[in-house]
Formats: structure tokens, C-alpha cells, sequence
């Protein structure tokens, strides 16, 4: 039998994600929708010896065709021939998602309704009566409970079944059809259409409701009552940044660090000396060993062993958008963005920067105005992205081994802080004009369902440690070759080599900052190419894996063999972190801001307007440190 | 009076969506003369509002409220 | 000997590795850590538009 296709369709915070990943698992492809930016997610089973591929389609709220999302899934749904489409509806908020609903009824779509998250609904007495909305739509109806293997069963039995035949449109749904094809036909702007077509479907809607569902018994939601404390007031905001330190407190002292820990000290040290005597003992030459120890290990090593930090924190922030909070950030950060002149939404694309600011400065297209999309685009890579957290990690731990939790805190608040000034700046001077708007869904708070965090995790995780086997590890060859060789061949003395010539020559524009080394100097160099490479320099310059911090407090020598401790105080090393937030982005991030600005011109503005901005903050803070007598 | 005036706590019914760039966008989430809407809470500096229409609740500034004209209502 | 074949091990890998960010360069993808465009129901992928001749090469 042929391959059995399902295209799954819905509002957003519908639960939609979770069914597509209870269905499909981890078999799942994620591409791109042709020609836009918009994941495209398809996954396969099997069911009763049929195989089954289903598509998920991006979560709206209508289909005018308005947003690439929107038009993907009209597009789809139009010009595939799909053996059935399941319209996932939140059965607690119903109303509003049988507009959806409508919507692809009159374009003569037959759907499977599911009414899922029933028993929150019944919870919160919302009673939706499945034979009577199934007698108003003229559509079969199901329900689920989200995740549970009895509503998976349910659904893949559906699939399989030949239910779909058995429908077509009831009687008030024809009539609701007739009439929107009257208003089309009839007098009027297209504007006064489209807004009469609007009311016409809430019209039917009110019918629908009033037969199959019974709102009598609805109070205030759970949310509503949490959102009292959450997303109310000036109580809400010291709220925030609690949720905020818990979460770097999980990542940087709890969980994730310690992991970490081990791993480098399993990568760094057992795995290097173990590579080095192997090598040797085969006969390997002394270079060749290097080259793969203190180059190819030690670069990569670096990088790797923060991999179960990068986890753990997208673990934590991946749970935080399963549960509905993001939208309330938003909603609390309004003022304080429109005060920039910006938007809450804007948010979203700048939460994204804290993984990465090359899908951040693309989120920015989703913003209205010209304004809102170029500031967000420039001030986006001030933000701590995950390759700058080992950066941060590696200094905290052996400069602030106490503090390491809250030093890191701080420099995502120097980040955070930065970008907001530099928005007012920008909009105070090159992009004056009016602000955009705001409006928002706020989803009810839920228990994020596992399967999806972990496999968002996952996803994004993912591209850190593809990074890590190719430009890092291709990186750390060519650092490595910089540090051990020079114009006359190989060099005993790092000190001599061409990286020492150009760090050198870098940082002499840091005496004033207090790093002014010549492998401080490489590392800033190197980081523009991807700002892993920060520590993988570091990493190879200073072996820095070679210590393990819990030694460092008693074991003075770990401290000399690093030459670490006598590069840096601890307040040029603050400072070397505050300038590694804040300078130039990456090279990828440059190319996205080139295409997303639309020119070179603002590719250099960036790279250029970051470097200043950071060499002066960094300039404040030594001094300033110094004064107030900080080491 | 418009949605922007009307207090935390308050229920009214919606008469009029007025001019505004969001007309189209605020009527598909379900704005539409007649419906009931109540004021749920606002951000900090009392801006934006978060309301509930249609069961579900809903994020808006009060520069947008303006122009949704209002009566009050009960429940 | 060993020494070449050591060299060999990473001269392949490099390969691959450059091909990868050189691939990367060509279709403006990137490997970035953590999309968070997932939310609110809009899923903006991390990487930009495959051009076709490229996408069918794999």
C-alpha cells in the first residue's frame, strides 16, 4: 500500500509539536521549507503494516497568507495531495482555534478535527460535547490528552481508518461558505470584505459554540491565577530574574559545570597523555605528536568539554518555552523595549541570541517596522551566545572559582544591558521613526512535555558539536601551525612564532585594558572566527585543560604551569571577559547581518561600531576597577 | 470609552474597532463587535494590558487599546 | 611511517572539515548552537534557504 500522508495543522501553543513528536519520535527530518527561513518538519512510522509520513505544519493563526508560515501552510495544504489533515485544537481555548478551523473549510479542505489537552479543559470547565461539534462541523472529531500513549494509539487508528469518507461539511458550514463567496462577489473595498468575511466566520463560530459547548462553568484559569504573580506588576520583574539565576545556577554550579569538570579533565588530560605516548611509542615524530596533542586535543578538547554546559542551558531554556513563559517575558520586557523604541516581541529574536545570533538577526525579519528590524539586527550580537559561554565559563572558573555562577550571570547582564543601550543609541540617531506594535497570545503555563525538550535540546546542541569536529578543529590545526612555527621554520618558543607577531600586534591596543599579551591578542584575532575559538586558542597557548580547578587553590604549581595566572589578575581577566561579550561577531554572524541589513555597509558598521563599543567598556571597567583597587 | 480606559478588573463589550494598522490583525483574534472582553493585569509602568477575550488570554499596549470602542458590561 | 600515516588521518580530516564550512559558506547555512526561533509557534530554522543545485547534490 502506498505510503499513508497526514499534514498536521493548528495554532500555535497547541500541543501540535508534542503529537507530531509522540507520533514520529526521533524519526523525524528537519529541512526547509523552499525559499524561506521556516523549519519544515516531516516524520515516518508505521502503523498496521502502513507506513505513515506526516508533515508538521507550522502553527497559526489563520492563513491570509500574510507570514511565510502562513503561506507555507496554505500552499501545502492547496497543492499537495495530502491523504488526510488533522487540525490540532487546544480544546480549551476553542474559540479562537476554530477560526482556523473555518478558514480551511471554506477553501473545501476535510478535516480531522482534534480536540486535544481535554482534560485541561475539562478541568477548567470548558464541556465540549465531540457528537455535537461533529454534527455543527459536519467533521469527524477526536480527542487527546497530549502526550500518552492511549491518544497516539487513538490517533494512528484514526489515520488508518477510512473515517475520513464518511463526512462532508454540515449544513450551517455550506451556508457559512455561500456567504462568504457573496461578500467576495459583492460591493465594497477589499478591506471591508476581508473584515466582514472576518465576522461572518466568528459568527459561525458563536454557533458552532452554542451547540457543542458549554462555557458555564469557566472561571479564572490556573494561568490566570499564576500570571497574578508571574506577569503582574513590579513583582513580576524581580520574578524574572530569579527564574533567570536558577537557571545559571543549574548550569554553571549545579549540574552542568561539574559535569563538565570531569569531562575536561577526561579529554585534556587522560586523553592527551594518552594520546602522546601512543604516538610516540609508534614512532611518530615530535611534531606530528604536538600537532595532535597540543593543537588538534587541546583546541578541540577546549571547546568540547563545554558541551554539557551548552546542553544543560538549552535543556533550561527549552523547558522554560514548553511552559509558557517566554510569552510573559515578552510581555514584562514591553515597556523597557519600547522604551528603546522597540517592541516586547522583539524579545523572541533576542532570547534566540543567547543561543546563537546568527538565527536571532534572521528572527528579526518577523518584526513590523524597518526600524524595529535593523536595530534588532545590530544590537543582537552583544548578547552572550552559546559559544561565548565557554569563554565566560573557562575565565569564571579559574579567576572567580567561588563566583563563577555569578560572574557569568553578570556578563549575560553587561550583554544585555549593552544591546539595550546601543538600541537607544541607534534609534536616537540613524534609525528615527515610529515604533511598532504589540500583540500577543498569552498561552495557558503547561508541564513541557519531555520528548519535545530533549530533542529541542538536542537540535540545537547539535550544531555546537558539529562546529566543534569541523572549523574548530580546522582552526585549532592552523593555530597550533601559527604558534609553533615562523619565517625561519619551526620554533622552539611560542614566544617567537607568527601567532606571537600578530597577537602581538593586537594587543598593543589593550595596554590600557590590561591584557595587553600577545596571546590575549591571538585569542581576539581568532575569535572572529567563530568565538569558540577563543578558548581553543587559550586552550592551545596556555593548556589551559591542564588544570583542574579544584586544585587550584592549594597546588601553586598547576598555577605557574599554566603561565594563566600571570597573564591575568583577576580584573584584567573580568575585563578580558567583558570584551570578549562585546567585541565583533563571528565571521558567520557578520554574513548574516550583511544579508539581513542588505549590504556590506552594515556588515562593517557592525563589526566596526562593536569592536569600539567593547574597547571603551572594556577600558571603563579596568580603570575604573583599578581606582576602586581591584586586582 | 476605548479599552485603554477601562480598569484592571473591568469587563466590557467591544462596539467598534476603530482605524488602526491592527484592525485586521486584532478582529482574527477575535475582536468583533460583541465580544466580551476583560482587563486582566498590566506589565510594569502599567503597559501593555493583558486581556481575556474568547476564553483565552491575550497581550496588547494601551496605544493599540485606543482604538477599540467600549461599553461596559457584566460577567 | 607512523608519522605519515598520522599526518594522512589528519590531512582527511581537515578535508572534510574544510568542505564542511566551505559548504556551509556556499549555501549561507550555518552549525548554530541553539535556534530559539521555536517559539510561539513559528519555527525560524537556523539555517537560511538551500539553493536547489546545491540541495540536490546533498
Amino acid at each position: 500500500m502506498a505510503t499513508l500522508s497526514v499534514a498536521l495543522t493548528g495554532n500555535p501553543n497547541t500541543g501540535k509539536s508534542t503529537i507530531f513528536n509522540e507520533l514520529t519520535g526521533a524519526r523525524q527530518k528537519i529541512g526547509n521549507w523552499p525559499g524561506v527561513t521556516v523549519d519544515k518538519k516531516v516524520g515516518y512510522t508505521r502503523y498496521k503494516d502502513r507506513a505513515i509520513s506526516i508533515v508538521d505544519l507550522p502553527g497559526t493563526y489563520s492563513v491570509n497568507a500574510r507570514s511565510p508560515e502562513e503561506q507555507i501552510v496554505i500552499d501545502y495544504l492547496m497543492n499537495n495531495k495530502i491523504d488526510l489533515v488533522m487540525d490540532v485544537v487546544d480544546s480549551s481555548n476553542i474559540e479562537r482555534n476554530l477560526f482556523l478551523t473555518v478558514q480551511l473549510l471554506e477553501k473545501g479542505i476535510p478535516l480531522l478535527i482534534d480536540l486535544n489537552m481535554q482534560d485541561e479543559a475539562e478541568r477548567r470547565g470548558v464541556h465540549i460535547d465531540v457528537h455535537k461539534l461533529e454534527d455543527a462541523i459536519g467533521m469527524p472529531v477526536v480527542t487527546t490528552v497530549g502526550r500518552s500513549k492511549k491518544s497516539t494509539q487513538k490517533l494512528l487508528d484514526v489515520f488508518t481508518s477510512t473515517v475520513m469518507s464518511k463526512y462532508q461539511p454540515s449544513q450551517i458550514v455550506k451556508d457559512h461558505i455561500a456567504k462568504v463567496e457573496a461578500i467576495e462577489a459583492g460591493v465594497g473595498t477589499e478591506e471591508e470584505k476581508r473584515e466582514a468575511i472576518i465576522e461572518a466566520r466568528y459568527a459561525l463560530i458563536d454557533q458552532i459554540m452554542a451547540q457543542a459547548v458549554d462555557l458555564s462553568n469557566v472561571g479564572a484559569s490556573k494561568s490566570e491565577k499564576i500570571d497574578h504573580y508571574l506577569a503582574n506588576g513590579f513583582l513580576a520583574l524581580p520574578i524574572f530574574l530569579l527564574i533567570l539565576y536558577a537557571v545559571f545556577q543549574i548550569t554553571f554550579t549545579w549540574i552542568g559545570q561539574p559535569i563538565a569538570d570531569w569531562l575536561a579533565d577526561l579529554i585534556t588530560v587522560d586523553f592527551y597523555d594518552w594520546a602522546g605516548e601512543a604516538l610516540t611509542a609508534a614512532g611518530v615524530e615530535d611534531w606530528m605528536v604536538s600537532l595532535v596533542t597540543d593543537g588538534i586535543i587541546a583546541g578541540v578538547g577546549a571547546v568540547l568539554s563545554f558541551v554539557p554546559l551548552i546542553f544543560v542551558l538549552f535543556f533550561c531554556l527549552s523547558f522554560l518555552d514548553g511552559t509558557g513563559y517566554m510569552a510573559r517575558i515578552a510581555f514584562l520586557m514591553d515597556p523597557i523595549m519600547r522604551a528603546c523604541g522597540l517592541t516586547g516581541k522583539g524579545v523572541m529574536p533576542l532570547m534566540m541570541g543567547f543561543g546563537c545570533g546568527v538565527p536571532a538577526v534572521m528572527g528579526a525579519r518577523a518584526l513590523d517596522s524597518e526600524k524595529d528590524r535593523m536595530t534588532s539586527i545590530l544590537v543582537t550580537p552583544f548578547l552572550t551566545c552559546g559559544a561565548k559561554l565557554p569563554i565566560m565559563a573557562l575565565f569564571a572558573a579559574m579567576f572567580f572559582p567561588d563566583n563563577a555562577a555569578n560572574v557569568v550571570f553578570a556578563m549575560y547582564i553587561i550583554g544585555v544591558v549593552m544591546a539595550i543601550v546601543a538600541a537607544k543609541l541607534l534609534g536616537g540617531t540613524i534609525f528615527k521613526g515610529k515604533g511598532s506594535t504589540f500583540l500577543l497570545e498569552l498561552p495557558p503555563y503547561r508541564i513541557p512535555d519531555m520528548k519535545t525538550v530533549l530533542l529541542e535540546t538536542w537540535d540545537k546542541g547539535k550544531g555546537y558539536l558539529v562546529k566543534a569536529g569541523t572549523i574548530i578543529f580546522a582552526a585549532s590545526v592552523f593555530i597550533w601551525f601559527l604558534s609553533s612555527y615562523n619565517f625561519d621554520g619551526p620554533t622552539e618558543e611560542m614566544s617567537e612564532s607568527f601567532l606571537a607577531t600578530l597577537g602581538g600586534w593586537m594587543s598593543s591596543l589593550f595596554y590600557l585594558q590590561g591584557f595587553a599579551t600577545w596571546e590575549a591578542g591571538a585569542a581576539i584575532i581568532s575569535g572572529i572566527l567563530a568565538k569558540e575559538t577563543v578558548v581553543s586558542t587559550i586552550g592551545i597557548l596556555y593548556g589551559a585543560g591542564d588544570v583542574d580547578t579544584d586544585e587550584i587553590e592549594d597546588t601553586a604549581e598547576t598555577m605557574m604551569q599554566t603561565g594563566m595566572f600571570t597573564a591575568f589578575t583577576s580584573l584584567s581577566a573580568f575585563t578580558f571577559m567583558v570584551f570578549s561579550q562585546l567585541y565583533t561577531p563571528c565571521v558567520t554572524a557578520l554574513g548574516t547581518i550583511k544579508k539581513e541589513a542588505g549590504g556590506w555597509k552594515w556588515m562593517f558598521f557592525s563589526a566596526g561600531y562593536q569592536f569600539a563599543i567593547a574597547w571603551v567598556v572594556a577600558l571603563l571597567v579596568y580603570q575604573i576597577g583599578s581606582l576602586l583597587g581591584f586586582a | 470609552m476605548t479599552l485603554r480606559d477601562a480598569k484592571v478588573g473591568d469587563v466590557v463589550k467591544i462596539k467598534e474597532i476603530g482605524d488602526s494598522a491592527l484592525k485586521e490583525r486584532l478582529m482574527t483574534m477575535g475582536m468583533i463587535p460583541g465580544t466580551k472582553v476583560k482587563v486582566l493585569r498590566s506589565a510594569p509602568w502599567g503597559d501593555p494590558i493583558a486581556v481575556r477575550i474568547r476564553s483565552y488570554n491575550l497581550s496588547m499596549r494601551k496605544a493599540d487599546a485606543k482604538s477599540v470602542e467600549v461599553e461596559p458590561a457584566v460577567g | 611511517m607512523a608519522t605519515f600515516i598520522t599526518g594522512a588521518f589528519v590531512c582527511v580530516g581537515l578535508y572534510f572539515a574544510l568542505r564542511h564550512v566551505y559548504r556551509n559558506f556556499r549555501s549561507g547555512t550555518s552549525d548554530c548552537a541553539g535556534c530559539r526561533g521555536c517559539s510561539g509557534g513559528s519555527c525560524h530554522h537556523c539555517a537560511a534557504e538551500i539553493p536547489d543545485n546545491l540541495a540536490r547534490k546533498g
